[in-house]
């Protein structure tokens, strides 16, 4: 199996505070991680610094052969590494279905010169709506396609973001809490959905997640953080069984 | 009203409706579709009727060779005598024409590119104040440096449409709602595609626009350089109307602050809808100023303050009850693809 | 003696400072920028206008009749208009909107006040100065006197009304955190109404004394607007006292640049005085957008940064 991304040795500072102290991990291909860990222990700056929110302090980030270390956002995401928000944030004004459009990123239609030429980009978008329909279907939104995002309730909003990334042609999604705060059975959807979409599509996929008991069904290969450190890692049964990991958890 | 003056009123309106036209979808495309609040597009459209004012003259008198005089010093006189030329010379006259609406443009866009340097460093309030004091910048510039467009006094402006004899007042204003309604379709063709959804989206959530990859400082700048364009583009053609050019009339209160008004009586994210607003404001305007002569009969102080009481309140109640306009904002129609 | 440049320098500036604290603290209490800020200053104005000229009186009893007229003026403002489009949730935009057409309306009513006067007492009231009605002691214009020691004293006074007493403790705390002050049993729009009356009285003050020394019209207040944010901006919109730091700073450039431009290039650089404050009001904005108190607190902090550095 080959590495898809690689983190070095990441640190990240804010002021005086260490909130990455050191961090490195090995994704693989085709592989679901998780990364666990309490609160404040750094797992979204971690996201924030691989997807170039932040820049790191000292550390290298390697995507596919790529040093990707303080790129900017759209740069990195341009790569095929594509992240969802702990809170969903979709464009609240656009319908669901504009919402996946506009994700999709080989448009010509979207340069101002261009768009005012059909011609150029009436495929595209075509493709862009093939495309929106199959995932939508995929994700069970296809009944809410035309309402505004906006309207949406919490989980439907949750895989909208999921829906996002997928769009984008990503071949990493970075998932921060995607089953954050709803009811169990959804939260065992969206994995399943998970699950599904990497059997499916290939992609590859680095989870954030509070929900051990959720996730730990769906997932290869697990990282515990706690204050900023890596301190353990394996196949889910080890990590949650680790004596470490425990007291992480409730000392923290 | 007897024939003529309705005639008079019904021209004024539809030249004032295609000026504003412009105005207020280029201020649409800033903050209606991409949420950009230019508090100070007066500075896009005094940039147009600066390059008019600056530019026409000074050319024609190359031109025709007229020497020994100084555009600005000797305005009146100079003016008149490229008249005189322009009145026989319609090819060279359109030209002159189209040259400087290129000029217009080209400006249009530099004021355009320097308004999104702000823009995509600030937002909100502090954007806000930033873009009132540039605009005020272009308005202290042009009335206290002469030589771009007369200064206090402002300059006259040749005519390029000089040739077309009696005809010229429908002339020029059936031109210039020619020109308004054609740009105002290609706007609707760059709107209604991937790129007026785009917009759209930058508005709504700019960080999770970088993060499925869009370059959202691009498409802020092409969105603050589209809507300067446009109006510059208004302010020339206002130039080439009243065939003058005078810096102290770009007031905020008459380019920026009724702008406002037509877009969100309008309907803030919604071209159709701004033009409607456009409409109605322009003839609520006119209604106003043909009959303030019959108030000032009546009234001890100048009428013109009741139209700056008309448009705070408009403002505020608008502010409160509807501040989506009359047409609300409906998803980006592509050209070509059938919603469902 | 001092030079009659620095006073007028300390004048103006001293009337940019009372209306930056205005503008300053009604942007931390109601998270508004009041752009009609410069207007309030022009009912102030036509109230020393009224005073003196149609009821006969001293000048400087204007001053409280501006103050009172102006505070009932912004709290009517604040609680008929800006409180209900909060609670509609309007948008920041539509309140800056808001505050433009108040701007509007305010414009429209001094210069119906000035037609009328003139129309109907035939008193010109469309432009004046009074500088004539100001006594003077040892050498110095009352108004610099009293200019002077108001805005002194007022800096004392704030300071201790801030730091020494309950409300404006409250007051404090409910700009740094609205939502934990009202948990704490602070009545944030209590806050929020004093400060505009505060801010209207204040900027009242400033109007009335301003016949006192400049050519008044019922423009005189609008074109302040630009001075008033670059100095608010410029001491970085977050306390009274950058505030203050910022109107004096921008008061004396503005006077005392002017002066040396006219000097130095001719009489025709008066034309772009107000490209002074408008270069610092953007150089700010693009550049240190925490203004004058931002950039203090960034040296502080990496003082102690250098401390901690020192320590290890």
């Amino acid at each position: 199996m080959s590495v898809i991304l690689e983190i070095n040795k990441l640190v990240k500072k804010f002021g005086g505070l260490r909130a990455l102290d050191g961090v490195s991990m090995k994704l693989y291909d085709g592989q679901i991680t998780l990364i666990i860990g309490p609160n404040g222990s750094g797992k979204t700056t971690l996201i924030n610094c691989i997807t170039g929110l932040y820049k790191p302090d000292e550390g290298r980030i390697i995507y596919n052969g790529n040093d990707i270390t303080g790129m900017q956002p759209h740069e990195i995401a341009k790569l095929g590494l594509v992240r969802t928000f702990q809170i969903p944030m979709s464009f609240q004004k656009l319908t669901v279905l504009e919402n996946l459009l506009v994700a999709y990123n080989k448009n010509p239609g979207e340069s101002l010169l261009w768009s005012i030429f059909k011609g150029k980009w009436l495929k595209n978008e075509k493709e862009a709506r093939e495309k929106a329909y199959k995932i939508l279907k995929l994700l069970q939104l296809d009944n809410v396609k035309n309402r505004l995002a906006q309207e949406l309730s919490g989980g439907q909003m949750k895989l909208l973001e999921i829906g996002r990334a997928l769009m984008s042609d990503a071949k990493t999604l970075l998932l921060d809490e995607p089953a954050g705060s709803v009811a169990p059975t959804l939260a065992h959807e969206i994995f399943a959905h998970i699950k599904r979409l990497r059997d499916e599509l290939k992609l590859n996929f680095l989870i954030v997640e509070h929900r051990l008991d959720i996730a730990a069904d769906y997932v290869d290969y697990v990282y515990a953080m706690s204050s900023g450190k890596v301190i353990s890692e394996g196949y889910p049964n080890e990590v949650f069984n680790d004596p470490k990991v425990i007291e992480a958890y409730l000392g923290g | 009203m007897e024939l003529e003056l309705l005639t008079l009123f019904v021209m004024d309106t539809i030249v004032f409706f295609a000026i504003y036209l412009l105005v207020s979808v280029g201020l649409n495309i800033q903050m209606g579709y991409t949420g950009l609040p230019n508090f100070g597009i007066v500075a896009s459209v005094a940039g147009g009727a600066y390059t008019v004012g600056w530019f026409v003259g000074r050319f024609a008198m190359m031109i025709y060779g007229i020497e020994g005089m100084d555009f600005i010093n000797n305005n009146a006189y100079v003016v008149t005598q490229i008249n005189a030329k322009l009145a026989n010379d319609h090819l060279t006259a359109i030209m002159i024409f189209l040259l400087t609406m290129g000029l217009v443009i080209i400006v249009g866009m530099a004021l355009g590119f320097i308004t999104a340097y702000p823009a995509i460093r600030l937002s909100g309030d502090y954007l806000a104040m930033t873009l009132i004091a540039m605009a005020e910048a272009v308005r202290v510039i042009g009335i206290g440096f002469s030589p771009i467009a007369g200064g206090t006094l402002g300059v006259q402006v040749p005519d390029p449409f000089a040739w077309m004899g009696k005809m010229r007042y429908f002339g020029v204003i059936i031109l210039i709602l020619t020109i308004s309604i054609i740009t105002f379709l290609m706007v609707q063709l760059i709107i209604n595609s991937p790129f007026g959804r785009l917009l759209r989206a930058v508005r709504d959530n700019e960080v999770t626009a970088e993060s499925i990859g869009k370059n959202v400082v691009n498409v802020k700048i092409k969105a603050m350089i589209l809507g300067s364009i446009l109006a510059s583009i208004a302010g020339a053609l206002y130039s080439f109307y009243a065939s003058a050019t005078i810096p102290a009339a770009f007031t905020r209160y008459d380019w920026t602050f009724w702008a406002w008004l037509m877009m969100m009586v309008g309907g803030t994210g919604n071209n159709i809808g701004v033009l409607i607003g456009t409409l109605l404001v322009v003839l609520m305007r006119r209604l106003i100023a043909f009959y303030k002569f019959s108030l000032a009969a009546f009234l001890p102080f100048e009428p013109l303050w009741l139209e700056l009481i008309g448009l705070g309140l408009v403002l505020i109640l608008i502010m409160i009850f509807k501040p989506q306009g009359l047409l609300a904002e409906k998803p980006t129609r592509v050209r070509g693809v059938k919603s469902d | 003696m001092l030079p009659p440049i620095l006073i007028e320098g300390l004048v103006y500036a001293n009337i940019i400072t009372l209306l930056s604290i205005g503008f300053t603290l009604t942007y931390l209490t109601s998270r508004i920028p009041n752009f009609a800020q410069g207007t309030f200053a022009s009912v102030g104005i036509y109230v020393t206008f009224t005073v003196t000229k149609i009821w006969g009186l001293n000048v400087y009893l204007a001053v409280p009749v501006g103050f009172t007229l102006n505070a009932l003026i912004a709290t009517l403002i604040y609680k008929g208009i800006l409180r209900t489009l909060k609670k509609h949730g309007a948008s920041l935009v539509s309140l800056m909107i808001s505050t433009l057409a108040i701007e509007l309306l305010i414009l429209a009513g001094i210069n119906i006040y000035a037609d009328i006067i003139q129309a109907k007492l035939w008193i010109i009231s469309r432009t004046f100065l009074l500088k004539y009605l100001d006594f003077s002691y040892v050498g110095l214009p009352g108004i610099f006197i009293v200019l002077t020691i108001f805005v002194l004293s007022l800096t004392v006074v704030l300071y201790l009304f801030l730091n020494r007493t309950k409300f404006g403790i409250a007051m404090r705390a409910a700009v740094e955190d609205p939502d934990l002050a009202s948990l704490l049993g602070v009545n944030v729009d209590l806050v929020s109404t004093v400060s505009w009356f505060l801010t209207g009285g204040l900027a009242g003050i400033a109007g009335c004394l301003i016949p006192l020394w400049f050519q008044s019209d019922p423009n005189t207040g609008s074109m302040l607007t630009v001075s008033i944010f670059a100095s608010s901006v410029l001491g970085g919109l977050s306390s009274i006292y950058g505030a203050i730091l910022g109107g004096y700073i921008i008061g004396l450039t503005e006077v005392m640049g002017n002066s040396v431009l006219t000097r130095l290039l001719g009489g025709w650089a008066a034309y772009y005085r107000l490209l002074i404050p408008l270069t610092i009001l953007c150089l700010t904005l693009l550049k240190a957008p925490r203004g004058l108190v931002g950039l203090i607190e960034s040296i502080q902090t990496r003082g102690y940064k250098l401390q901690l550095i020192r320590r290890r």
